[in-house]
C-alpha cells in the first residue's frame, strides 16, 4: 500500500516538473527557436543520405562555382551553388552537420566523464590526491590550448579522431573544477554535519546531495562547452589541422571557399552562417537552461511577465 | 601581498616548465624529429648517422637535459624552413605584430564591453538591453574566421575601402582587430552586464538608493567599482585566450604576419623546431598574462586587502 | 512624554489603504492588504509584527524601494499632504524626499555599506547631493554626525573602510548617515535584529537620544516587543498583511484588545512570570497567496466566531487614539485574565 501511494506523487511531480520546463521553454521564445533548430539539425544529420540532393564528394568540374538559385547563373539543381570542384554546397552542408554534432557530443561526453570523475575524486578524497589533481588542472588550463592542439594535430595528422582527442584533452579541466567545487560545498553543508552528529555515514549523505546539486550547473556547462567545441572544430578544420581534407566539415568548406571569396561569396557565407546558427541555437538553449534550473531566476522571469501583463 | 606574488610567479614558472616538457615529449613521442631534418629519400645509414649527429639516438632523459640547457642558454634551435636563422629570431620578429593585433583587438573589445554592459544592466529587460544581449549572443556565436571573412567581403571586396590582408599601416590593422574583438566583445558584454545586474541587486545599492542617490550615480560609482573586479579578471582571460589561439585564426584569415601565421607556415613547411619554439613562447606569454591578472586582482580588491 | 498639554501634532506621513503584491511562481502573494496609519510629527511609532506580516514591505513602499517581484498596486502614501505614489508630481517628490526628509536604516549593517569605499566617502554622498555642501563642509558634517552617534575619533574613522568597524559601530554609522541631512522621519527597519543583545540596548538608547535632540519622528519596525516597549509612543500591530490594532504604547501594553496582540504580549517571557510554562500562540501565519476572506487571525483565535471567518473587520476607533480590527476584541473595561 505504501509503495503505491509513495510512488505516484514522485512520478506525478516529476511529470509536472517536466511540463513546467517545457512551458518555460515555450515562454522563452529564443530558447524555443534554438531548441527547434537543433532538433532539425539532428534530424538532418541522421537522415543526411536521404535528404541531400547530391553526393557531397561528387565532383563535377563542368559545374564548378555555380551561385545559389536566386542568382542569375544559379539553378534549383544546386540550390546553394557549387564549390571550386563542382561539389554541391547544400549536400556538403547537410553532411557537414554530422561531423560537427559528432565531435561536439563525443568531446563533451569524454571530457565531461573524465573531468567529473577526477573532480569527484579530488573533492571527495581531499588531501594529496586533491592537490595533485588540482595542480594538474591549474597547469593545463594555463597552456595555450589552440596552439598545443595545432601542434598535436600537425604531429599525428588530421582526422576526426585527432580532433576529438585533442579537444577532449584540452577540455576536461573545467568539469573537474566545477565538480570539485560542488563536492566541497556539499561537504561543508550543515546537513552533512548534522548527519555525522546523528551517526549516519557522511559519505552516503554526501552522495545523496551531490548529484542534485551537480546536475544543474553541469548541464549548463555541458551545453556551453558543446557550443565551444563546435566552434573549435570549425576553427581547427579551417586551419587545416582538424578533419582530413577528404572529410566533410563546415570549417573545411570555409577554408576552401576563401580562395574564391572575391566572386563566389556564398562558398564562405553559407557554411559560416550554418556554423553561427548552430552555435547560436546552442547558446540560446544554454541560457534557457540556466534560467530553468535556477529557481530564483525562474521567479524573476515569472514576476517580470506578470507585471508586464498588468500594464 | 609580496608572499602571494612570489608564490604565484613560482607557480607560473612551474607551468612554463611543464609546457616545455609537454612540447618536448610531443615532438619526440609522435614523430621522429629526424624525419623532419632529412630529405625523404635518405637511406637507413644516412638516417642513423644523422640521428647520432643530432643526438636523437640517446635516451630521452639525456635529450631532455640537453634541450633544457640549450633553452637556458637561449638556443632555441635553427629553423628548418629558413636555415641559418635561429627560431627565436623568427619568433622575435613576429611577436610584436601579434601583440599589436591582440592589443588593439582587446582594447576595442574591453573598451566597448564596459559601457555597453553597464547600459544594458541599467534597465534589464528593456529595449537597449534586449538588443545588446541579442547582438552579443550573435557575436559570440560566430566563428572568428567567419567574422573576418565577412568583414573582408563587405569592406574589401564590396566596398573596396580596406585592404584584404597583409601587414601595413592602420588600414591593414582595422579589419583583423575588429575580427578578433567581436566574439570577445560579445562575451565580455554579457559578463559585464550580469556582474552589474548582480551588484545592482545588492543591499548596499539599495541602501544607497535609500539615501536618495540617483540611479545613475549609484551605478557609475558603487556598482561599477564592485563589478569592475570581476571584469578585470575576465578581460585578462580573454587576452590570454586570444594569445593562446584565436590570433592564429585571425592571422590566417588576413595573412597577418604574427607568430600564429608563422606557426601555420611552420606546419606546412614541416619546420618542427620553429613550431616548438612558437608554442613555447606563446606558453610563456599566456602564463605571464594569467599571473599578472591574478596579481592585479588581489591588488585591487580591497576586501582582500583588509584581511 | 510628560506635559499636561496635548501638543499640536499633525500627521506628516499618511499611509492610506496601501496594497502591495508580490508576483511569484507560486502565485500572487498579497503582502500588504490595505494598511492605513499615520505618523505624527515628533513621535515614535512602532510597527510590530512577525515575519511575513508585511511590515518591512510597508516601510520599503514608503521609501519607494519596492522592487521586483513586488509592486504597489493601490492605496496612497502622503508626505506632508502630497502623494508620493499617485499623480504627476509624485516621482519628483519621492526623489526629493527620499534620503533628505525621510531616511531609512536597514536591518543588516554588514551589507548596507559598500565595502570598497571609505565611510567618509559614503557619508558625504548624501549631504553633497541633498544639501549641496562642499567637500570640506560635508566632511565636517560627517565627522559631527559620527560624534553625535558616539563614535570616538570621528575624523580618523572617516577614512576607514566598513570592514574595520564592528557590527554595532556600523549600525551607528548608518544611523549617522541617515540623520546627516536632518530628516523629519527616520524609518528604522529592524535596526537591532542583527546585533548582540547588549549592543541592541545601546543602539536603542542612541535612537531615543537622537530623537529628542533632533526632534525626529521615527517609524520603528520590529518583531521584538521589548524593543517597542522602551521607545515607542504609539504602536501598530500588523498581522497577515493587515493592521490588527493601533494605539498608544502604554495603553496597548496595559490592555491589549486584539486577540493577537494579547497573544503576543502573553507569550513574551518576563522576569516576574509565575507561570510554569511558556505560552505561545498555536498555529501559523496565513498563506498570503490565498488570503482568507475573513480576519486572518481566525484559525488561531480562541474568540473567533463564524462572522470572523466570513468577514474581515475594519479598523475601528473605540477610544481616543485607539483602534482595533476585530469582531470580538477584549475591551479594557472587561477585566479578564488571559484569553
Amino acid at each position: 500500500m505504501s509503495e503505491a501511494i509513495l510512488s505516484s506523487p514522485t512520478v506525478d511531480s516529476r511529470r509536472r516538473k517536466a511540463l513546467g520546463f517545457l512551458r518555460e521553454l515555450w515562454h522563452d521564445k529564443a530558447g524555443f527557436l534554438g531548441a527547434t533548430f537543433l532538433l532539425v539539425l539532428v534530424m538532418t544529420a541522421l537522415l543526411a543520405p536521404l535528404i541531400a540532393p547530391h553526393d557531397p564528394s561528387d565532383q563535377e568540374l563542368v559545374k564548378r562555382l555555380l551561385p545559389p538559385f536566386w542568382e542569375e547563373r544559379g539553378s534549383w539543381e544546386h540550390p546553394l551553388g557549387t564549390d571550386g570542384l563542382g561539389r554541391d554546397l547544400l549536400s556538403r552542408l547537410i553532411f557537414g552537420s554530422r561531423i560537427s554534432l559528432l565531435v561536439g557530443v563525443a568531446v563533451v561526453v569524454i571530457a565531461g566523464f573524465v573531468g567529473v570523475l577526477l573532480g569527484l575524486v579530488a573533492g571527495y578524497r581531499g588531501g594529496k590526491i586533491d592537490r595533485i589533481i588540482m595542480r594538474t588542472v591549474d597547469t593545463q588550463i594555463a597552456f595555450p590550448g589552440l596552439l598545443i592542439a595545432i601542434l598535436l594535430a600537425s604531429l599525428i595528422g588530421p582526422s576526426v579522431r585527432t580532433v576529438i582527442v585533442v579537444l577532449a584533452v584540452n577540455g576536461w579541466m573545467i568539469y573537474a573544477r566545477l565538480t570539485r567545487g560542488v563536492v566541497l560545498s556539499v561537504k561543508e553543508t550543515a546537513y552533512v554535519e548534522a548527519a555525522e552528529v546523528i551517526g549516519c555515514r557522511p559519505q552516503r549523505v554526501m552522495f545523496k546531495h551531490i548529484l542534485p546539486n551537480l546536475t544543474a550547473p553541469l548541464s549548463t556547462l555541458a551545453v556551453l562547452e558543446f557550443a565551444r567545441i563546435v566552434l573549435a572544430e570549425a576553427a581547427l578544420s579551417y586551419l587545416g589541422v582538424g578533419v582530413k581534407r577528404t572529410d566533410i566539415s563546415w570549417g573545411l568548406d570555409v577554408a576552401s571557399g576563401q580562395d574564391f571569396v572575391f566572386n563566389s561569396w556564398w562558398l564562405v557565407v553559407m557554411p559560416g552562417v550554418v556554423i553561427s546558427l548552430t552555435v547560436l541555437s546552442v547558446n540560446l538553449v544554454a541560457s534557457w537552461l540556466r534560467v530553468v534550473v535556477d529557481p530564483s531566476e525562474r521567479e524573476k522571469r515569472h514576476a517580470l511577465r506578470q507585471i508586464r501583463s498588468l500594464r | 601581498m609580496t608572499g602571494f606574488v612570489v608564490r604565484r610567479v613560482a607557480q607560473g614558472l612551474f607551468v612554463v616548465f611543464a609546457a616545455t616538457v609537454v612540447v618536448f615529449l610531443l615532438t619526440r613521442a609522435f614523430t621522429d624529429p629526424v624525419d623532419f631534418v632529412l630529405p625523404l629519400e635518405a637511406t637507413a645509414e644516412e638516417r642513423a648517422a644523422r640521428e647520432a649527429e643530432l643526438g636523437f639516438d640517446r635516451p630521452l632523459l639525456v635529450q631532455f637535459g640537453d634541450y633544457m640547457s640549450d633553452l637556458a642558454r637561449g638556443d632555441f634551435g635553427e629553423s628548418l624552413w629558413q636555415p641559418g636563422r635561429s627560431t627565436i629570431d623568427i619568433v622575435g620578429q613576429t611577436l610584436p605584430k601579434t601583440l599589436l593585433l591582440v592589443g588593439s583587438g582587446m582594447f576595442l573589445a574591453i573598451g566597448l564591453a564596459i559601457p555597453l554592459g553597464m547600459f544594458a544592466a541599467l534597465r534589464p529587460g528593456g529595449l537597449l538591453d534586449r538588443v545588446l544581449v541579442t547582438v552579443s549572443l550573435v557575436g559570440l556565436s560566430m566563428p572568428q574566421f567567419f567574422v573576418g571573412l565577412l568583414l573582408i567581403i563587405v569592406f574589401a571586396v564590396n566596398f573596396g575601402i580596406l585592404p584584404v590582408g597583409g601587414f601595413g599601416g592602420l588600414r591593414h590593422l582595422v579589419l583583423p582587430a575588429v575580427a578578433l574583438a567581436l566574439p570577445a566583445l560579445g562575451r565580455l558584454t554579457m559578463v559585464v552586464r550580469s556582474a552589474m545586474i548582480d551588484e545592482l541587486n545588492s543591499q548596499y545599492v539599495r541602501a544607497a538608493r535609500a539615501k536618495g542617490m540617483r540611479q545613475r550615480n549609484v551605478v557609475a560609482k558603487h556598482a561599477l567599482r564592485n563589478a569592475g573586479v570581476q571584469v578585470v579578471t575576465l578581460s585578462g582571460w580573454e587576452i590570454a585566450r586570444a594569445l593562446a589561439g584565436f590570433t592564429v585564426v585571425v592571422e590566417k584569415v588576413f595573412a597577418w604576419p604574427g607568430f600564429g601565421f608563422f606557426a601555420l607556415e611552420a606546419i606546412s613547411r614541416r619546420d618542427l623546431f620553429l613550431l616548438s619554439t612558437i608554442v613555447l613562447v606563446a606558453s610563456v606569454l599566456v602564463v605571464a598574462v594569467n599571473v599578472l591578472i591574478d596579481i592585479v586582482y588581489k591588488w585591487i580588491d580591497p576586501r582582500i586587502k583588509l584581511s | 512624554m510628560s506635559g499636561t498639554e496635548v501638543p499640536e501634532r499633525s500627521a506628516i506621513l499618511e499611509v492610506d489603504q496601501l496594497k502591495v503584491n508580490f508576483y511569484t511562481r507560486r502565485g500572487v502573494v498579497q503582502a500588504v492588504r490595505g494598511v492605513s496609519f499615520d505618523v505624527y510629527s515628533g513621535e515614535v511609532l512602532g510597527l510590530v509584527g512577525e515575519s511575513g506580516s508585511g511590515k518591512s514591505v510597508t516601510s520599503q513602499a514608503i521609501m519607494g524601494l519596492t522592487e521586483l517581484p513586488g509592486k504597489v498596486i493601490s492605496g496612497d502614501i502622503r508626505w506632508k499632504g502630497s502623494s508620493l505614489v499617485r499623480g504627476s508630481g509624485s516621482r519628483e517628490l519621492m526623489r526629493r524626499v527620499r534620503g533628505r526628509e525621510i531616511s531609512m536604516v536597514f536591518q543588516d549593517p554588514m551589507t548596507s555599506l559598500n565595502p570598497v569605499f571609505t565611510i567618509g566617502n559614503q557619508m558625504v554622498e548624501a549631504t553633497r547631493r541633498h544639501l549641496g555642501l562642499t567637500k570640506k563642509a560635508a566632511r565636517e558634517r560627517a565627522a559631527e554626525m559620527l560624534g553625535l552617534v558616539g563614535i570616538s575619533n570621528p575624523r580618523r574613522r572617516l577614512d576607514q573602510h566598513p570592514g574595520e568597524f564592528s557590527g554595532g559601530m556600523r549600525q551607528r554609522v548608518l544611523i549617522a548617515m541617515a540623520l546627516s541631512c536632518e530628516p523629519d522621519l527616520l524609518i528604522a527597519d529592524e535596526p537591532t535584529t542583527a546585533l548582540d543583545v547588549t549592543i541592541q540596548a545601546q543602539i536603542l538608547e542612541l535612537l531615543a537620544e537622537l530623537k529628542s535632540e533632533l526632534d525626529l519622528s521615527v517609524l520603528l519596525i520590529t518583531h521584538d516587543l521589548g524593543v517597542v516597549a522602551g521607545m515607542c509612543d504609539r504602536v501598530a500591530v500588523m498581522y497577515g498583511g493587515r493592521l490588527a490594532e493601533i494605539g498608544s504604547a502604554d495603553e496597548l501594553y496595559a490592555t491589549p484588545t486584539h486577540p493577537y496582540s494579547r497573544g503576543l504580549l502573553l507569550s513574551t517571557p518576563r522576569l516576574d512570570d509565575v507561570r510554569p510554562r511558556l505560552v505561545s500562540i498555536e498555529g501559523a501565519p496565513p498563506d498570503l497567496v490565498n488570503p482568507p476572506a475573513g480576519c486572518p487571525f481566525t484559525p488561531r483565535c480562541a474568540r473567533a466566531s463564524d462572522r470572523c471567518s466570513d468577514e474581515d473587520a475594519e479598523l475601528r476607533e473605540f477610544a481616543q487614539g485607539r483602534s482595533v480590527a476585530c469582531w470580538h476584541p477584549v475591551m479594557p473595561d472587561d477585566e479578564r485574565e488571559g484569553m
